[in-house]
């Protein structure tokens, strides 16, 4: 099967998606790629063809557990069943089915954590790798919103696999990742297929308020006049819950559900479905909603609390208007938002004095156990990682903790602190970036995109509130449900005798 | 519905343990004290009955019972049930202990696998039936797809044949049901045209406690589950085979299951330390469950005759059920195993 032919059979798509076609052509040649694709434009599809038309297994290493488990049912369910994925959630049944069946797959999901663990890599080094793709490339730098540690050592597990064919992908490209992105693949011959990333259909609007009260209102009055998919975004799981009920009493038309990781994964996946198939009309969530959830016709994307940069504030607008018709954006703002965002900026990152701790007990001690340090100090998994690398790379601990003094040098403490420091001002300089890009003196499309490309696509429906878009010109096609009322019998009927319906 | 459960277990272990005990029963704790508490207050047929019930869920509805003035606590432990919960229990005995007043124990393994064949089962067949082939499947496991998988190329060619039996099985059991219980349930499902609601969407809709929505799905799959068992129905092909091992063994944890087999070849608690490679205390706790368990354990091999008269006479003649007690009353010469392992046995013998 040539290209086409492998979409249309696997995927019943008819035809390529902009920019699909040339990168599938260049990974079958066998030229490595940086991909940059906006969010929902089917970068997936991209080495999801080239795996199948190829012999050999395609690795595609990706952060986020729900993303990958998603991908993996999603191919299922087109009847793709090669697949498989391995991560830290997997249980002992599940990882041994899926290495015994090694060999038969032909895509293979895998977080970075799991690809350096040796027994692993023993395995995957005895298969023909044909392409590596590494999803949400950004993690890798430093400056990148999302810094994975675990991500700074794909380039030696590359290696080690003999050479594929590499695929870099990511949603969010700016000039600083770009650089660090290619000094780590030094080594390599990469072709950039770097693509707008804007959408032209969006309208962007920026409404200043003054407490959540106003917000709770302004919501309500936006719902009532507009009966449409919405996703309403918070930072804080207790708010999407408040609002959500809120919003079930004052918006009794609607159907309305909340959304945050708290929630039990079985639970989360029957929400999110509903919200798929159209049974849920507005979702309260926090990040954790969207990786994957592929729906076309979500019309609203409201920002209750915004996020830390702007490159998550353009994939979380980038869930609306999948299907190219009119969608809006609307971010609620209030003065001491800033404060809430900058806290969490604190929550994500390594403080300096922790930093001070450490290096104490590194003097001190001749083994270093980093877990029991991570106990005290609170540190999350990401942090114990982080600073596992940082000191194996610099080779201070080696066989996992022994401590080398003598690389232990004053100049190597004052470059770290001095890293961390600016990453803490780097993050900081982020969200003063986003808040600039949604204070009201300039367009705020021309703002958010700017970071990723010089130039952007003239609006087809209106472009922000700076511009002179007003909500009242969005007039989208309205929703026409209603909550579910039926006798028992009736329900029953409904769920199990589905063809009498019709 | 939950909240008379409650009163009836909070009533029937009598403020000899914490609260905490029942939560440990109904989500069937796998721990030597949880099975103790099962023999002792006779409670085999809670096992398990909420194997997904939150602790969280749990303490709200506690809470919820001394806000409502039907417990209070006597400190951090020890709670007592007020007269208005014994007038709760009496006003609603005839609606509800019907439902809760189960015959026998189900083996819990197998009603959770029938119970999961089931969902799958009624998802992909009212997807298929309707021509929908790119769903995602409700359930995760895939020794439970595989079955369904199999049991599907069984069915492809009558699904609606299929689909009109089980409506009118579901039809009979839940005309059985009041209306908001029947409602939860097939609101919970996940078929062709609906996804299945989740716990929090079913507790704002018909405001009642999480725990009493999980309470509701169990005991429709329970009658489900013991209807396909008693006759042969539609369903009963969905019952796993029945290879396993016996009801006794299945109850204990596994490393109790090895120490076990160590014990029916006569080894003595200091060979089983050794053998084992375990701590004392572990030890001894294995041996209490297989105590409690094995109708053929020989007390005697592990307790002098001596030692089990006195304790036994004691016990008969004060219905105690603390330990401590018996410890400070009896001679010093009494460890904890003794008293442990008599009492469970005396236990046992007296509820055969």
């Amino acid at each position: 099967m040539n290209a086409l032919e492998t979409l249309q059979h696997y995927f019943n798509y008819h035809a390529f998606q902009t920019g699909q076609r040339a990168v599938i052509d260049d990974l079958n040649e066998g030229h490595d790629v940086l991909l940059t694709l906006p969010t929902g434009a089917g970068k997936s599809i991209c080495y999801q063809v080239p795996a199948l038309m190829n012999d050999g297994l395609t690795l595609v290493v990706t952060p986020l557990l729900s993303l990958m488990e998603d991908q993996v049912r999603h191919l299922k369910a087109h009847g793709i069943k090669r697949v498989a994925a391995l991560n830290s959630f997997n249980t002992t049944t599940e990882r041994q089915h899926v290495l015994k069946n090694l060999k038969l797959l032909k895509i293979l999901y895998i977080s970075p954590e799991l690809l350096q663990q040796d027994w692993i890599l023993k395995r995957l080094k005895q298969l023909s790798v044909r392409f590596f793709v590494v999803d949400e490339a950004h993690c890798i730098s430093q400056w990148g919103h999302e810094f994975r540690p675990d991500y700074m050592k794909l380039e030696s597990v590359l290696q080690s696999l003999k050479h594929p064919t590499l695929l870099l992908v990511t949603a969010t490209l700016t000039a600083d990742v770009k650089r660090d992105i290619y000094q780590h693949f030094s080594s390599r011959q990469i072709k950039e297929h770097l693509h707008m990333i804007d959408r032209d259909n969006i309208s962007f609007i920026v409404e200043k308020c003054s407490s959540n009260y106003e917000k709770d209102r302004y919501i309500v009055d936006c719902l009532s006049t507009y009966h449409v998919p919405t996703i309403i975004y918070f930072s804080s799981k207790k708010e999407t819950e408040r609002v959500s009920h809120y919003l079930k009493e004052h918006v009794p038309t609607h159907r309305i559900a909340y959304y945050h990781g708290d929630l039990e994964n079985n639970e989360r996946m029957l929400i999110q479905q509903q919200f798929l198939s159209g049974e849920l009309d507005v979702i309260c969530a926090t990040s954790a909603f969207g990786m994957g959830v592929n729906k076309k016709d979500v019309r609203l994307v409201m920002h209750y609390h915004l996020p830390t940069q702007i490159e998550s504030f353009v994939q979380e607008v980038g869930r609306a208007g999948r299907d190219h018709l009119h969608s809006v954006s609307i971010s609620l703002v209030t003065e001491h938002d800033r404060l809430i965002t900058e806290r969490l900026i604190e929550g994500e990152m390594i403080e300096e004095n922790v930093l001070l701790q450490l290096f104490r007990l590194l003097d001190q001690q001749t083994h270093l156990d980093l877990a029991l340090f991570s106990d005290t100090h609170q540190l999350n998994e990401i942090h114990r990682r982080y600073l596992q690398n940082y000191l194996e790379n610099h080779d201070i601990i080696t066989d996992n903790k022994t401590i080398n003094h003598h690389k232990l040098t004053d100049q190597f403490k004052d470059t770290w602190v001095r890293t961390v420091t600016e990453r803490q001002q780097f993050k900081r300089k982020k969200l003063f970036e986003l808040l600039l890009a949604l204070s009201d003196d300039r367009c705020i499309r021309r703002s958010i995109y700017q970071p990723f490309q010089h130039d952007i696509n003239k609006d087809r429906f209106g472009c922000c509130s700076v511009c002179g878009f007003r909500l009242a010109q969005f007039e989208p096609i309205q929703l026409q449900t209603s909550i579910e009322n039926l006798t028992w019998e009736d329900k029953l009927n409904r769920r199990i005798r589905p063809y009498t319906e019709v | 519905m939950f909240r008379y459960l409650m009163i009836y277990l909070l009533k029937t272990i009598n403020s000899n343990r914490s609260p905490a005990a029942i939560y440990h029963i109904l989500t069937g704790k796998k721990s030597s004290q949880t099975i103790q508490d099962l023999h002792l207050f006779q409670l085999h047929t809670y096992y398990r009955l909420l194997p997904n019930l939150s602790r969280q869920a749990f303490d709200y509805d506690v809470d919820q019972m001394v806000n409502e003035g039907l417990m209070e606590w006597l400190n951090a432990k020890d709670y007592r049930l007020t007269d208005k919960a014994w007038d709760y229990l009496s006003t609603y005995k005839d609606t509800c202990d019907e439902a809760h007043n189960f015959e026998r124990p189900i083996d819990h393994q197998s009603k959770e696998i029938f119970t999961k064949r089931f969902y799958l089962t009624i998802q992909t067949f009212t997807q298929r039936v309707m021509d929908d082939t790119g769903f995602i499947p409700l359930i995760d496991d895939i020794t439970i797809q595989a079955f369904v998988k199999q049991y599907y190329h069984l069915h492809k060619h009558a699904l609606r044949d299929w689909l009109e039996q089980c409506y009118e099985q579901l039809y009979d059991v839940l005309k059985t049901y009041p209306d908001i219980r029947r409602h939860i349930y097939l609101d919970r499902l996940s078929t062709a045209n609906h996804n299945g609601q989740s716990l929090q969407q079913l507790v704002d809709r018909y405001h009642v406690t999480e725990a009493d929505i999980l309470l509701t799905l169990a005991l429709i799959e329970r009658t489900l589950f013991i209807r396909s068992q008693q006759h042969q129905t539609l369903l009963s092909d969905l019952l796993p085979a029945d290879n396993q091992p016996k009801i006794y063994e299945r109850l204990m944890t596994r490393s109790a299951r090895k120490t076990h087999q160590l014990v029916i070849k006569g080894y003595k608690i200091e060979d089983l330390i050794q053998l084992r490679q375990l701590k004392r205390g572990t030890i001894e706790d294995h041996l209490v469950e297989i105590c409690m368990l094995d109708d053929h354990f020989k007390l005697d091999d592990y307790v002098e005759e001596e030692k089990i008269a006195i304790i036994e006479s004691y016990l008969s003649k004060r219905h105690t059920q603390k330990l401590a007690e018996l410890k400070r009353t009896l001679p010093e010469e009494m460890t904890y195993l003794d008293l442990r392992l008599v009492f469970a046995h005396y236990q046992k013998r007296l509820h055969q």
